[in-house]
């Protein structure tokens, strides 16, 4: 660091050289963000609109074929299958990871009693391990003559299911709740806990029943916590079919009773080798994310 | 020890002029304080000096040094042997109470030996030797306070540069670390530039001060000279407590003043003084305001409005019709709200000040 | 019917019903792993829920070092379980690394620069990072194979990084902001020079925020799948979430296992535990966290 510095370049570069040099810092995670997460994103439209194969001659000399991607799936009877499934799949993931996440935030934060630091992470636990085990884990659960949820039907007198089989939709979105329902934990009791005790308080003093309480204190503080919370449910959802995979691998059952949307790209793209069918699958996924959660906002009055 | 000066100093930030053509000497081993109210660029100033901030125009000197000038010369606060002590004081949290007395030795490289001979010392003249191997955190605001002047005293520099640094201490400390404040001041030598909008602290610490407003100087002077001969009316309304009595006049004929409700004879020399003006602002310190319950020749006529006793003394707030005026009374001068008391002022003391800017006579 | 439920699971009164509730509560949480931990230490593992004769550790010794058989009534085929570990640790750490060198100062400038755009350049980067991932990876296979990462663990990791640098941009960025400016100014103005106080005063004051975001990265590597399925081709170089998959056999009517039961169960509870200990040690901070992009007021 000199004192006199001559020339205006100079100079200038000299008494911004900390700015300068901050701004240099963003460039390295700016650079990988562009390479590998824009880029690829652009990438997927602009594929979309070819007929580029994975292997094969179709790898180099694919060819731009506009819409054509787009319309085959919407004729595609296996784009409608997975749809449905999809569909299913999100709406139950969703009701049940919501409702379990907030009963769990709700026992959480309303009373002290012995154990809770405990019970909260038990209830954690299954978020917490990665998902590539949860398949494994539910293995005995599920298996059809000895598993425990069948002998727990069994002993109910109810008809036992064959989960691993013919009910392996209805399987992936329970394990999908159970193993999610702790993100909607997490949110809504940070939000619980961050009201302050004195609204409740005060609600006591003029006699208010713990049900008005909930209703007129409770639920419009957390209601952006609660929006978010839809929103990054639905979108973990939709994009992730780590079960859904370990459940089917690289071939789609007949009826496509697994194939969520984001399996079906995959295997599309990696099985079929169909890499523009499956970017155009892709980019549909994309556009659905987004006009859910505008209309996630919008509902919310974001 | 240097002395600075501000060069007719400028400083914008956006669209915000924050220091206005100011222009400034600090003699070597002064102790100046800037006064004013939060946003009259006191703050900025300091900053300046200290070189966290470059000049818009103007420039900056210490001693013979070009500092600042705004455009192709710049010696960063690395460079300017300036310690400042912050408001929040800044301690370094992840570091025990030694590490951050020594931190600007530690900067320096001075040998082990000797960092740790001057740490002691500086602790002890503060009074902090048993607080050394604590964490910031650990430690009350009166306590963390005198560390980062500690801190600031380590290198012994040729400036001191103090932010309000008793702003968060309770009213007690404060009163005694004004005087710890002086005494080290006048033991290190080092010229201080100390900023705050309290004028007691002002009064009290200062060799002179600068009163400041809206980023400009409105009077520099010693304590007494900003008391005694108020060069406007902010300063006059600014210095002592309680505030000085600025009441608005017009000259008649005959150096009588007429505030309305009354009418007022000058004694000639102030008579003389303000011939030919016309609107005045009349002001008088709550002292030298004398209240008695017999009538006074000259005296006037006002009703108590409220009485405030403060144990060695009473406030009193005195109206008539549309005037309030206060005094202060000994404490055995007993009054009801309601009652009519006779007002007369010590005309040596008196100030007259024209539509703002100046005073005429003391 | 929903108001009763949320009722009487907002305010626990411990009578009868209560605790049944909460019986069947735990039942529902633990009842799966329970298994897996049984088996994981049994002799020889089952599909039901036994009692072992007696517990062994054998099956983690021998998924540690990689002397399980396996496959299917067909063929006998190597599993690589120790190399899997291996693997996994190998692309936990290069995330962590390549996260935070990359995370770190650009969090601490978006922090004390202030431009034009700043803002949008945040937002820009959150909804980068929310994009579904399905949008992205197919090209990521292409990408990959231009630039010569297939089956690379650092291509992996470097891959991993880019998904989770924006979420810890944020999170680093907002403990830059509590570090008061006025820090550096002393430092500077004790003579530290620009450089040095980012490592003496800046990076210490902000340690709590880089072992959140370590820590974090570490275990977004340690459990990714898809990114690895997507990339990685060769069974040795298998992350162990890749490799839990190849043994969970699934031909339609037959869903089972590769090896047994005792070892995939041994290595499922090792996959478990890092993501246990994290979590664990941040167990205060969890809650605050969660909340980085949405105050409640």
């Amino acid at each position: 660091m000199t004192n006199v510095v001559i020339g205006s370049l100079g100079e200038w570069v000299r008494s911004n050289a900390f700015k300068l040099t901050l701004a240099l810092f963003m460039i390295p995670a700016l650079a990988v963000l562009v390479i590998f997460q824009l880029v690829p994103t652009v990438w997927t439209i602009w594929i979309s609109f070819t007929d580029m194969a994975l292997l094969g001659r179709k790898f180099h000399e694919y060819s731009f074929v506009g819409l054509k991607n787009y319309e085959k799936a919407f004729n595609d009877f296996g784009f409608w299958a997975s749809m449905r499934v999809t569909i299913y799949y999100c709406l139950a993931s969703l009701v049940l990871r919501f409702l379990l996440g907030l009963a769990a935030a709700l026992y959480i934060t309303s009373r002290k009693f012995k154990g809770k630091r405990i019970m909260a992470a038990i209830f954690l636990l299954p978020y917490i391990i990665p998902g590539a085990i949860h398949p494994y884990v539910w293995l005995s659960m599920l298996e059809t003559d000895y598993g425990t949820v069948n002998r727990v039907l069994r002993a109910l007198g109810l008809p036992p299911q064959s989960w691993m089989y013919e009910r392996l939709t209805e399987s992936i979105i329970a394990i999908n709740s159970w193993a999610g329902y702790a993100l909607a934990m997490l949110v809504l009791t940070s939000a619980l806990t961050s009201i302050p005790k004195e609204y409740y308080e005060v609600a006591d003093i003029y006699g208010a029943s713990r049900w008005f309480k909930f209703r007129k204190i409770t639920l419009p503080l957390i209601k952006y916590p609660l929006i978010l919370t839809l929103i990054l449910i639905f979108k973990e959802d939709i994009d992730d079919f780590t079960y859904a995979y370990m459940f089917t691998g690289e071939i789609p059952y007949p009826d496509y009773r697994t194939e969520l949307l984001a399996l079906y790209a995959y295997h599309k793209a990696f099985s079929d080798f169909e890499l523009g069918f499956g970017c155009a699958i892709g980019f549909i996924i994309a556009v659905i994310v987004f006009v859910i959660t505008l209309v996630q906002l919008k509902i919310g009055g974001v | 020890m240097v002395s600075i000066f501000l060069d007719s100093v400028t400083k914008v930030f956006e669209k915000v002029v924050a220091v206005n053509e100011m222009t400034l000497r600090v003699r070597d081993g002064e102790f100046m304080v800037l006064l004013g109210p939060s946003g009259c660029g006191k703050t900025t100033t300091l900053r300046l000096i200290s070189g966290l901030e470059r000049v818009t125009r103007g420039r900056i000197y210490f001693g013979d040094q070009l500092v600042d000038d705004g455009k192709s010369v710049f010696v960063p606060p690395q460079r300017r042997n300036v310690s400042m002590v912050f408001q929040s004081y800044a301690l370094f949290p992840h570091m025990n109470v030694f590490d951050n007395i020594a931190f600007p030795a530690y900067v320096r490289r001075l040998p082990r030996e000797e960092i740790k001979r001057r740490v002691y010392e500086i602790a002890d003249l503060l009074r902090i030797r048993d607080l050394l191997d604590r964490k910031p955190h650990e430690l009350s605001g009166g306590q963390q306070q005198r560390v980062a002047l500690a801190r600031a005293l380590m290198i012994e520099p040729s400036v001191l540069l103090l932010d309000e640094p008793l702003a968060n201490l309770d009213a007690k400390l404060r009163v005694y670390m004004r005087a710890e404040l002086k005494r080290i001041q006048r033991e290190f030598g080092c010229t201080t530039v100390y900023v705050t909008h309290d004028q007691v602290e002002a009064m009290s610490m200062a060799d002179r001060i600068a009163v400041m407003n809206e980023g400009r100087i409105m009077q520099v002077g010693t304590p007494d000279e900003l008391y005694n001969r108020p060069a406007n009316l902010f300063v006059a309304g600014f210095i002592g407590s309680p505030p000085m009595n600025l009441l608005e006049c017009s000259l008649l004929e005959e150096g009588v003043l007429d505030f309305g409700p009354f009418k007022l004879k000058l004694p000639p020399d102030l008579a003389e003084a303000v011939k030919g003006r016309s609107d005045l602002v009349f002001g008088v310190r709550p002292q030298d305001v004398k209240v008695s319950r017999e009538e006074v020749p000259g005296a006037l006529e006002f009703t108590v409005y409220v009485s405030e006793p403060l144990g060695d003394r009473v406030v009193l707030t005195l109206v008539k019709e549309d005037v309030m005026l206060k005094a202060l009374a000994s404490p055995d001068f007993r009054v009801e709200m309601g009652e009519e008391v006779w007002v007369s002022f010590d005309f040596r003391k008196v100030h007259l000040f024209d539509a703002k800017t100046e005073q005429l006579i003391v | 019917m929903e108001r009763g439920f949320l009722k009487r699971i907002a305010e626990p009164s411990f009578t009868a019903i209560g605790y049944v509730v909460l019986l069947c509560l735990f039942a529902y949480v633990l009842s799966p792993l329970v298994w897996l931990f049984v088996t994981a230490l049994s002799p020889k593992g089952s599909p039901y829920l036994e009692i072992p004769e007696r517990l062994t550790l054998d099956n983690f010794v021998n998924v540690i070092t990689g002397r399980v058989v396996g496959g299917t009534k067909t063929a006998m085929h190597p599993v690589y379980t120790s190399r899997w570990i291996a693997n996994s640790l190998f692309i936990g750490f290069a995330t962590m690394v390549i996260t935070v060198a990359l995370s770190a100062p650009a969090g601490y400038a978006l922090s004390r620069l202030r431009f034009r755009g700043k803002d949008l350049l945040m937002t820009a980067i959150l909804l980068i990072g929310f994009m579904p991932m399905t949008a992205k990876m197919l090209p990521i296979y292409r990408l990959a194979r231009q630039l010569g990462l297939i089956d690379n663990l650092l291509g992996v990791s470097l891959v991993i990084a880019s998904g989770t640098i924006p979420t810890q941009i944020w999170i680093i960025k907002g403990f830059f902001d509590h570090i008061p400016k006025e820090l550096e100014e002393q430092a500077w103005i004790c003579g530290c020079s620009y450089l040095s106080t980012l490592f003496r005063v800046v990076l210490p004051a902000a340690g709590p925020g880089l072992a959140v975001i370590a820590f974090l990265s570490f275990l977004s590597g340690w459990g990714n799948f898809t990114v690895p399925l997507i990339m990685i081709y060769s069974e040795p170089l298998y992350p162990i979430s890749l490799g839990l998959a190849s043994i969970f056999v699934h031909n339609p009517g037959e869903i089972g296992l590769a090896i047994d039961y005792g070892s995939a169960c041994a290595l499922s509870v090792i996959y478990a535990i890092p993501p246990i200990l994290v979590y664990y040690a941040f167990r205060e901070h969890l809650m605050k966290i969660r909340l980085g992009k949405l105050e409640v007021r």
